[in-house]
């Protein structure tokens, strides 16, 4: 089992079925091209893609269906699923990147314009860009559930 | 950068399958249209740039606001 530093939880260990290839990277962070996807804990629906690469590198993210009152299908163009090999995407496992504000973690929001989309199949992963203006980019995420 | 210029109706072509016309102009604002195939992913520019802004904000979420959060959300359930 290969060592890990991580932002969260320092050096761990991980299996290598956690770890997911992005070929383009996410927006922002295109040299990161391997995260490895790490649970926050067994309480809590928070999971961390964490970049192998640089230890400092690393995204909150969240199942959309865990806190979204009504139901979440990202439109996203054929290309980026032919990128990581999906027939559709139900082959792919769909987190919303989460931003919390530093001091002021109830005002957190989930971006629903840029998912992630993982395919389960062969663990890659892609940022993709939602064509539905009513997914945006930062949704409260306690407003949803209700908070 | 290729700079062409073109009226109301003409279009250019990229590769032999993406066709993008200017649909209309008004004062400084034009109205292009895209024939592409649906493979083809097309975006404005600005949400591109919000997308990459926002992760570059989520990239500075820390661990210990994720567990002050966990505190919050604890305690709206014991209330």
């Amino acid at each position: 089992m290969p060592e890990l530093a991580t932002k969260a939880f320092g050096n761990i260990s991980v299996e290598p079925e956690q770890i997911i290839d992005f070929p383009e990277g996410i927006f922002g962070f295109n040299d990161h091209v391997k995260f490895a996807l790490i649970e926050e804990g067994e309480d809590t629906p928070f999971k961390w893609l964490q970049s192998t690469m640089d230890r400092e590198i690393a995204f909150i993210v969240i199942q959309p269906e865990l806190f979204m009152k009504n139901s979440y299908v990202p439109e996203i163009p054929k290309s980026d699923l032919k990128l990581i090999s999906a027939e559709s995407i139900d082959d792919c496992i769909i987190l919303s990147i989460v931003t919390i504000p530093e001091n002021n973690p109830e005002k957190m929001t989930a971006n629903l314009q840029g998912p992630i989309l993982l395919n389960k199949k062969n663990k890659k992963g892609r940022q993709s860009i939602s064509n539905n203006e009513n997914h945006l980019v930062r949704v409260p995420i306690l407003e949803q559930i209700g908070g | 950068m290729l700079i062409l210029t073109r009226k109301v109706n003409d279009s250019i072509m990229i590769d032999d399958n993406i066709e993008i016309v200017v649909v209309d102009i008004k004062g400084d604002q034009v109205k292009l249209g895209i024939k592409a195939p649906k493979n083809i992913s097309v975006h404005r520019t600005e949400v591109f740039l919000e997308i990459q802004n926002q992760n570059i904000k989520a990239a500075e979420s820390s661990p210990e606001s994720l567990k002050n959060l966990k505190d919050l959300l604890n305690k709206k359930k014991n209330k």
